[in-house]
């Protein structure tokens, strides 16, 4: 609240200054207003650079009606459009390389500011901004895109080669740790004594099996003759 | 809170896919296929920089102020200023001559060196500093007396005057001082003087004259009394100009007049320029292709063989003498030289040190053209040409003889060429205007509204001829110099062909200008002036000799085709006009009878409403040159909608003022055949400016919102339905029924100023729309955004469909511009090159630049950055591997065998 | 992957060769028998007198039975089967393998849903690489089916119901590809799998003009 009574006071001050301005000129200008502002440089690197923003910054009052109002840098920042009538408009800040946020600036019959921001899909939303504008950059404009540099990292941890590679690692380092003769006594110890002698033989497994598994072909050959003689009797 | 979270997701969906579409910029790729030529405009006041005269400051016709250097021509600095005439035109401009600031007298004001008044009531007066173009101060005025837009300014020792004659009755005159604005006088001082007329008063410096009768009267604006005066003339009414250079001196008649004191002091009986320079008066005379620069005792400077650029009413526009210094007598000038069709030219010692296109400024029509073929390229073809015009002897024997010989040629060439023996290349060869692989090098042949015709090379900015078509101005409504391809290059050993029309500035008949556009040179009689008005023109179909004839209609209703021989190709042609006053339209049949071609009406339709309150703005046709390769669109069950895709379908804007909504705006889609309203979409309180595209089966237009204040943008999509009536063959005479229409509108936070859609040799890209926006940035808008098929606020996985949005998100890296940003974008042109991938771009304005836009990615190319060293390495270790393990193998099994 | 479908396709020539393998193996097995049983021969010879020999191996001795069989090992693993074989007739053999062959593609049909279901429908390298074979493998086992059944032609009877059979479940395993093909939706069925061919309309109107310039 507080707040807000500052930015009446101060728009109120601007107006009745604006309308001392205009006396002084003209009588009869009434509706006729002025927008005034500050445009604050972002920080650069030399007065050249100043310099080349002052020249490439430029100030449109999209008024809808009427067209686009100019504006023009003075070699401080400020900014001043006269002659605007009152109404609402779009007031744009515009830099090729910084990003400067759209602002509404409406004017009613009497001559009073409001300063707000740009809101296009809830128009009626009000979220205030100090009058006179005070306008900062808020980025700068990113208008390419990184080129991606080959890096032997991004190469290395790709799923494809880290798939491939870490089997040739146990397959390479493996047996040369299962020979060194240490290792191989650490791995003796780790492994609990007498399960060792309890693991069954590969070898003998296998033979168990097809020793085992000798009348596994019998049946099979019964069955087939069996789904053979079956398909006879369909067949006939 | 949901929607927002909602709407948010939304926006991270979005994003992701928008950066995954668009193909932007990468940051060495700046300058590599893009350039931009900054311009200024046609000069209207010019003033040299009063020390050393290293820069020369112009106020243009653009509503441009800028500084240009004298060594190169470059511009310094420049203020761009509203577009508008009652804001921006540029009425007044004064720089320093003294050498030194204007400083203010309260001496608290920083000083300043240039003033301008800008605009029509409202008056803008600002003050700049000459080195970097920075305002120092502003202020304005409104007049509240009749007629404001007469006012007239002068500037003297430190205060503006503001003159405001009120014709036939008196002169108001009001100062002010200059840096503040403030009035010296309360009041505003009047001067009765009803004898002044429109025509026959002039303003110079202080004094203001006017010849009444056999008089002239000069009335001396600041001095307090005596301050009218009186001189006879010799001749009644003879007509009265001011004469730069000096504040004081004008030309009644013939006799050239000081108006301090009322003396003759040059009688200029030739009538040729004048300028004035230190009191001395400086004649530009020009003689055929010479211009000479004299005093009326010395010759200054004297062109000879002057460039064709500049053949066109030289005048001075600025000059800076300094006293030689071997020869007390003789002076030094250098000028700055304008004509009238917007050249610019620094002249130092008779030489030109630099010209500048300012016409390129006023661009009405440009074309992309394909360059022509090799030399080497051309006999290749010619052999296979000869091959096809002897059907008796193409036998593979003839045949082989034809190759071996045009390679024994080639062959012959080459060690005749090494000698220095060898023929010499053709025109294009030397210029370097052969095709490259890619058709990415080509011809862009530019048609300003000041009748002069650029060809520029797309590639590098220069400029390989220049034509001026005198006397020659667009048409009314709007309607400027049509620049239309007869033929193109593909018809090798044809020449390729353009064709401009044009009206005649004096007596508003038809101008027809036939040319190679590679060359510049004249095609046939070249120059054609007709002896009637032209109403319409048309290009038809291919005829003989691979040559589109042009069809004119005069305004009797008589059709002329040319060539004359052609006259059969104009048999069923339709044809149709739009009157944008009376908002008619009117579609017609061409027939051919008995030798004779004749217009037959077939029908009309009038949109300007009941009252005629709706005006036609905007008549868009899709690009004649188009192919649309997809005749459908693949729907998420795998079935097609097929695409409404009528060639002969145009959209017609009309704007006008509503009873009930304040402001109206109707976008009508008609088959210019049948005559068929095909669609009509209608946007209460909605206005211009109207920007609209139209291709394929789409149309995509910007307006105002009147209501919510704030820009929209509307996408229309036309589809036929899940079958196709005839897939063969499209006839607009027995069209399949109405159409399914698509629409969507979305909100733009920018006002677009020019939009245009991508376009590719044979329509496999994707299509994106380029919007210029006010700002001068132009971006790269993928279609996947602007569908109108966006209508479902959540996200769809199916056809690839980005959930709707009501505002359009303008991604910066879509900027094809960067950071080059275009002032006041009028345009922008797209053409196709030769890979199907890319599309070559012209954004113009008061800037011109140039660049190519690949919508789907360079798909058919290798990436720039492609690594050939990484690759051929990878290739070579991975090679060199398999040998070594093949070898290490083999040993390790003859190991095993051992054992 | 593919070595398994290259497996499976060779199931017929595995079953040939499962007799001579068995063998082989049993024999293998038996000489590492006597060698356990020499070197048991050994030590309890060193153990009693008469030291003729510090040790010998006996290759040659057959086993005998008073010594245990060592565990894993059944004698009449190998015998039996050769029995087997010996004892049936040898036509009927072959009869029984030919329709063991005949009927292979259809048994492989269970296996191939699961492989199909478990693949997914989503388009990337495996499950195209998958489907490409499912398709391949039966196509290339049609056209071979000469040389598949070439070893049972020695045989009397007629063994044409054998290669229908074995065409069928080949044709089955096809359509089940197919079908897998078409959920996946590589099969142009649909009308927008031939857009891209569709050529744009021929106009039978040329039409041109514009707002008047007069």
């Amino acid at each position: 609240m507080k707040n807000f009574l500052i930015i009446l006071l101060i728009s109120l001050v601007c107006v009745s200054k604006t309308f001392s301005q205009d006396t002084d000129i003209e009588e009869s200008s009434t509706n006729e207003y002025q927008v005034e502002g500050k445009v604050f440089a972002p920080e650069l690197a030399s007065d050249e650079n100043y310099k080349n923003w002052v020249q490439n910054t430029d100030i449109l009052l999209h008024t809808g009606n009427s067209g686009i109002f100019k504006g023009f840098l003075k070699s401080d920042g400020s900014f001043v459009i006269n002659k605007v009538p009152s109404g609402s408009f779009i007031l744009e800040v515009h830099n090729p390389d910084y990003v400067y946020e759209q602002v509404r600036v409406e004017i009613n019959n009497k001559g009073k500011f409001r300063a707000r921001k740009v809101s296009h899909i809830q128009p009626s939303q009000v979220i205030q901004l100090p009058y006179p504008l005070k306008l900062k950059a808020m980025t700068t404009f990113r208008y390419f895109q990184q080129r991606e540099q080959w890096k032997i990292t991004d190469f290395l941890f790709s799923p494809m080669v880290l798939m491939m590679i870490l089997p040739l690692v146990l397959l390479v380092l493996l047996p040369k740790i299962m020979n060194d003769p240490e290792a191989k006594k650490e791995l003796e110890n780790m492994q609990l004594p007498g399960l060792g002698s309890e693991m069954p033989d590969m070898s003998e497994m296998l033979s168990k099996f097809l020793g085992g598994g000798t009348s596994a072909p019998k049946q099979q050959v019964q069955q087939s003759e069996r789904s053979k003689n079956k398909k006879r009797s369909n067949n006939n | 809170m949901r929607r927002f979270k909602y709407s948010l997701m939304n926006i991270v969906i979005i994003l992701s896919v928008v950066t995954s579409l668009c193909s932007a910029l990468y940051e060495d790729q700046i300058g590599k296929f893009d350039w931009r030529k900054k311009f200024v405009g046609t000069i209207k006041f010019g003033y040299f920089d009063a020390q050393n005269a290293d820069k020369s400051i112009v106020a243009t016709d653009e509503n441009v102020l800028a500084a240009i250097s004298s060594k190169n021509g470059d511009i310094l600095w420049r203020k761009v200023f509203e577009t508008d005439n009652t804001r921006g035109e540029i009425k007044f401009l004064h720089v320093t001559r003294e050498g030194k600031s204007i400083a203010s007298q309260s001496g608290d004001q920083s000083p300043f060196d240039i003033i301008t008044v800008n605009g029509n009531n409202p008056f803008f007066f600002r003050g700049y500093n000459m080195n970097n173009g920075n305002l120092l101060w502003e202020w304005s005025i409104t007049a509240t007396s009749q007629d404001p837009e007469n006012s007239l300014f002068f500037f003297k020792e430190y205060s503006m005057y503001h003159v405001l004659p009120i014709w036939n009755s008196h002169i108001e005159v009001t100062e002010y001082h200059a840096s503040t604005g403030q009035q010296s006088n309360p009041t505003t001082s009047s001067i009765f003087a009803a004898y002044i007329t429109k025509d026959n008063c002039v303003l110079n410096g202080q004094y203001f004259a006017c010849i009444v009768k056999e008089q002239l009267l000069v009335i001396d604006l600041i001095a307090d009394q005596n301050n009218l005066r009186t001189k006879a003339i010799e001749s009644p009414n003879s007509s009265i100009k001011v004469i730069r250079g000096k504040d004081n001196v004008i030309q009644v008649g013939k006799s050239v007049l000081n108006l301090e004191d009322l003396t003759v002091i040059y009688e200029n009986k030739n009538d040729v320029e004048l300028y004035i320079e230190s009191d001395k008066i400086i004649r530009v005379v020009q003689n055929e292709k010479d211009v000479k620069i004299l005093t009326e005792n010395a010759e200054l400077s004297s062109i000879e063989d002057l460039p064709e650029t500049l053949d066109n009413n030289l005048k001075i526009m600025a000059t800076k003498c300094k006293p030689k210094r071997d020869d007390t007598n003789q002076i030094a000038c250098r000028f700055l030289l304008s004509t009238n069709d917007g050249a610019i030219a620094l002249v130092q010692q008779g030489k030109i040190k630099w010209v500048r296109e300012e016409s390129l400024t006023k661009i009405s029509a440009v074309e992309f053209i394909e360059l022509s073929l090799s030399d080497a390229q051309g006999a290749i073809e010619e052999e296979l040409n000869s091959g096809d015009e002897e059907h008796s002897n193409s036998d593979i024997l003839s045949s082989l003889y034809r190759r071996l010989h045009s390679q024994y040629g080639m062959i012959k060439n080459i060690v005749l060429h090494l000698l220095g023996l060898g023929p010499p290349p053709s025109f294009s060869q030397r210029a370097g205007l052969v095709r490259d692989d890619f058709g990415l090098h080509k011809m862009m042949v530019i048609m300003t509204k000041s009748g002069k015709l650029f060809g520029i090379d797309n590639v590098s900015g220069k400029q390989h001829w220049v034509r001026v078509l005198k006397n020659s101005e667009g048409f009314s409504n709007g309607q400027g110099i049509r620049l239309l391809v007869q033929r193109t290059s593909k018809f090798y050993p044809l020449p390729t062909q353009c064709v401009i029309i044009a009206r005649e500035k004096i007596t508003g008949n038809g101008i027809i200008f036939q040319f190679n556009p590679l060359s510049g040179q004249t095609i046939d009689k070249g120059l054609l002036n007709l002896d009637y008005k032209i109403k319409q023109a048309a290009l038809l179909n291919y005829g003989d000799n691979f040559l589109r004839p042009i069809l004119l209609v005069d305004t009797n209703d008589n059709v002329h085709i040319l060539p004359e021989s052609s006259l059969k190709q104009a048999d069923g042609f339709f044809f149709y006009t739009v009157n944008r006053q009376t908002g008619f339209l009117n579609g017609y049949m061409i027939q051919h009878e008995n030798n004779k071609v004749d217009l037959l009406p077939t029908w009309n339709l009038n949109l300007g409403g009941t009252e005629n309150e709706q005006k036609i703005t905007h008549v868009v046709s899709k690009n004649s040159v188009e192919r649309v390769h997809s005749q459908g669109r693949v729907l998420a069950d795998r079935s097609v909608l097929y695409k409404y895709i009528n060639p002969n379908l145009i959209a017609v804007v009309t704007e006008g003022p509503d009873s009930i909504h304040k402001y109206m705006l109707n976008v009508h889609l008609i088959d210019v055949v049948s005559g068929s309203i095909v669609f009509s979409m209608n946007h209460r309180r909605a206005k211009g400016p109207v920007r609209i595209v139209h291709s394929e089966n789409w149309l995509v237009y910007s307006f105002y919102n009147e209501k919510i204040r704030r820009n929209e943008i509307t996408s229309i999509e036309l589809y036929e339905g899940k079958t196709q009536t005839n897939s063969t063959i499209w006839s607009s005479l027995n069209a399949p029924p109405s159409p399914l229409v698509e629409r969507q509108t979305y909100i733009i936070s920018s006002s677009i100023a020019a939009l245009r859609e991508t376009i590719t040799e044979k329509g496999i890209t994707n299509k994106h729309v380029l919007m210029a926006l006010d700002s001068g940035a132009v971006v790269e808008m993928p279609w996947m955004l602007l569908d109108p098929r966006r209508n479902s606020m959540v996200p769809t996985e199916y056809e690839g469909i980005i959930p709707y949005i009501p505002e359009l998100v303008i991604q910066h890296e879509n900027t094809i511009n960067y950071n080059q940003t275009i002032a006041k974008i009028s345009g922008i042109y797209t053409a196709a090159s030769g890979l199907e991938s890319t599309c070559l771009v012209m954004v113009y304005g008061l800037d011109i630049f140039v660049t190519r836009v690949s919508p789907s990615k360079t798909f058919d190319l290798l990436k720039e950055d492609f690594d050939y060293f990484l690759i051929s390495i990878v290739l070579i270790g991975l090679i060199t591997a398999s040998y070594v393990v093949k070898h290490l193998a083999a040993k390790k099994t003859i190991k095993q065998a051992w054992k | 992957m593919e070595q398994i479908f290259a497996n499976r396709t060779n199931l017929t020539g595995f079953e040939n060769s499962k007799l001579r393998t068995v063998k082989k193996l049993n024999s293998k097995l038996k000489f590492i028998k006597k060698e356990n049983k020499s070197l048991i021969k050994f030590k309890t010879m060193s153990k009693s007198s008469s030291k003729k020999f510090k040790w010998s191996l006996e290759f040659n001795t057959k086993p005998k039975s008073d010594l245990a069989v060592p565990p894993g090992f059944n004698l009449s693993a190998a015998q039996s089967h050769s029995e087997v074989a010996r004892d049936t007739d040898q036509n009927q053999l072959i009869m029984k393998k030919s329709w063991d062959v005949a009927l292979g593609p259809i048994k492989g049909i269970p296996m191939n849903l699961l492989i199909m279901y478990m693949a997914g429908n989503s388009i990337s390298i495996f499950p195209i690489m998958m489907v490409g074979m499912s398709l391949i493998r039966p196509l290339k086992a049609i056209f071979t089916t000469g040389a598949t059944f070439k070893s049972f032609e020695l045989i009397q009877n007629s063994i044409i119901p054998q290669k229908l059979i074995f065409f069928l479940g080949n044709l089955v395993n096809i359509g089940l590809a197919l079908y897998k093909c078409h959920s996946m939706g590589l099969l142009p069925t649909h009308a927008s799998d031939w857009l891209a061919f569709a050529e744009p309309q021929n106009r039978l109107e040329f039409s041109d003009g514009g707002l008047l310039f007069i």
